[in-house]
């Protein structure tokens, strides 16, 4: 469809056209552009194949750590941590996959919760390998692909993070506009009826675990190079929450949710914690409640509302 | 084609199916009819694998796929449609038929789109639509559609699999009585070597299409022989057609 070319492009023209409007946000925009990447994957799940997971995070988590880990003891080269964090992530998503599969809705969300409790208490302990509370420490990394150092103002930062999010963006759009992708709307809306017309329904739940395993890892992976930390909390519950949450704000299974969700949800964030430190959980809470009363499909469906009035091609 | 022994099936101390064997020949026109309760929709799931028989074997083209689940049983040849529709109701016409169009050709597993796969399957589509009419409903979401179109839909998903045995389980099951007969028509109209097998309650219908016809009452096929030969059975007269009177007039909608 043309439309889809079109806003893809706009999705694209945006990440390049960011620095040169903001550059004074750079680090913002880098942290949006991973929480982007990683909501995009969880979107594979949750609004693709519909299997609504609190578990998302141990894959960021996963990465983060492996990059992490890679950066002091295998290479500090950035785009071999990327892989190997991607990899990783993978191989849990496999595990994952055949693991929590077996289940749906509650029983998937109480099993994904309670792997990511698992991979927090296992980082939480292994403190020899993963500097445990205090966090994965004293990573440098090396210049991208040999020539590109980081700076201080976080230029490189930036453009090594909004070409990994252009690249799984085509990863992306690729996986939900083939047949694959179809075949897992397919499963969301009638899972019953796929078995019926002959679709290995479980093999390919496993296999759209897997992508959305890796994007994350890869995503968890840039956070970590680009923060040179990796943070317990990129293990936990709550990081799962925040990541569904921006996704549910974007929009599930529409494409572009992701990349509207997450800045929202940041910039919303910052301002809020600035405002009202106190309670700025409670106004993202009431915000939520907000949109999923007022716009269920999310800002993309919001927007995708407006403007189709303002062409006037109602239905 | 399709070879049916010793079938059995058990809900605790249920008894629905109790041991039985029929065999469909390869472009047979079967029908199976049977007062409410008697099996006939359980019969349907256990031979397109729904369910697992407690007893009693399967075969297809002389492979035994008593085992095998039910959407390896689609690739080996059973398709079927449901007594209720089960559709993709978010969904348009062609994204449904596209669905089973794309397992069946094989690329439902590719990762990447391809133009010249997606033409393929656009033009496969667009011949089973034309083929049910249902060409002008294309773009159109199911859930806002008739149900008398849902159930043509249903159809062309079975057709799209392209199976050697087609299971109807009452193809026209709720639908409206004007819209009944282009239902039927399209069922008059499937290629000759399919061997399919009907359940419907309407006697009229069963007598018009089926060269075959059997009677399941109570899990077990009471009698089984021609149109004529059911027409004078003295058991079916009482079980089934007398106990619902006229035919005609028999509800629709479950069974």
């Amino acid at each position: 469809m043309t439309s889809t070319r079109v806003l893809d492009g706009l999705v694209i023209a945006g990440l390049v056209l960011f620095p040169i409007l903001a550059p004074g946000y750079l680090d913002l925009g880098t942290r949006v552009v991973i929480l982007v990447l990683c909501a995009m994957s969880l979107d594979l799940l949750v609004g693709y194949c519909g299997l609504v997971t609190l578990g998302h995070a141990a894959f960021f988590g996963v990465g983060a750590y492996t990059a992490g880990i890679f950066a002091l003891r295998a290479s500090a080269e950035p785009v071999f941590g990327l892989l190997a964090g991607g990899a990783a992530a993978g191989i849990l998503g496999i595990v994952a996959g055949v693991v929590l599969l077996r289940s749906r809705r509650l029983t998937l969300i109480m099993l994904s919760l309670a792997t990511v409790l698992i991979m927090q208490e296992l980082a939480n302990r292994l403190g020899w390998l993963t500097g445990g509370a205090d966090g994965l420490q004293g990573i440098v990394m090396a210049p991208v692909a040999g020539q590109f150092a980081f700076d201080l103002f976080g230029r490189v930062s930036y453009v090594y993070a909004a070409v990994v999010l252009a690249l799984g963006f085509l990863a992306f759009r690729s996986l939900v506009d083939s047949d694959f992708g179809k075949s897992l709307v397919g499963i969301r809306e009638n899972e019953a009826r796929m078995r019926a017309i002959g679709t290995p329904v479980d093999a390919r739940l496993r296999t759209a675990f897997v992508a959305a395993a890796a994007m994350a890892g890869v995503a968890g992976a840039l956070q970590a190079q680009v923060a040179e930390f990796v943070a317990l909390n990129a293990l936990s519950v709550e990081f799962s929450s925040e990541i569904l949450i921006m996704l549910i704000l974007g929009g599930a299974g529409r494409r572009y949710g992701a990349f509207l969700g997450a800045p929202v949800y940041v910039v919303m964030q910052d301002y809020l914690a600035r405002e009202d430190p106190a309670n700025w959980y409670l106004w993202i809470g009431l915000m939520l409640l907000a949109f999923v009363f007022l716009a269920p499909g999310g800002l993309t469906a919001w927007v995708t509302m407006l403007a189709q009035r303002a062409i006037g091609k109602r239905r | 084609m399709l070879e049916v022994r010793g079938l059995s099936k058990q809900f605790g101390s249920l008894e629905v199916i109790r041991g039985v064997s029929f065999l469909l020949e390869e472009g047979a026109r079967c029908a199976l009819i049977g007062p409410n309760g008697a099996g006939k929709t359980t019969l349907i799931n256990l031979i397109s694998g729904r369910l697992t028989p407690s007893a009693g074997e399967i075969r297809i083209a002389g492979r035994n796929v008593t085992g095998v689940d039910e959407a390896a049983r689609v690739k080996a040849g059973i398709g079927r449609t449901f007594q209720i529709t089960s559709l993709f109701r978010r969904l348009t016409v062609e994204e449904n038929v596209a669905l089973a169009v794309a397992e069946h050709g094989g690329t439902a597993g590719r990762l990447w789109p391809n133009r010249r796969v997606r033409e393929r399957a656009d033009a496969r589509v667009s011949e089973i639509l034309t083929t049910l009419r249902l060409e002008h409903e294309r773009r159109r979401v199911i859930e806002v559609l008739p149900y008398g179109v849902q159930r043509m839909v249903e159809l062309a998903i079975a057709l799209a699999l392209e199976p050697r045995i087609l299971l109807l389980d009452e193809p026209a099951a709720g639908v409206p009585a004007a819209d009944v007969a282009v239902i039927f028509d399209a069922i008059a109209q499937l290629p000759a070597s399919m061997a399919v097998l009907l359940i419907e309650h309407d006697i009229d219908v069963v007598f018009r299409f089926a060269s075959r016809v059997a009677v399941l009452v109570a899990g077990q096929i009471l009698v089984e022989g021609t149109p004529a030969e059911i027409r004078e059975h003295s058991q079916v007269r009482a079980l089934y057609l007398g106990e619902s009177g006229p035919p005609r007039a028999e509800s629709r909608g479950n069974g």
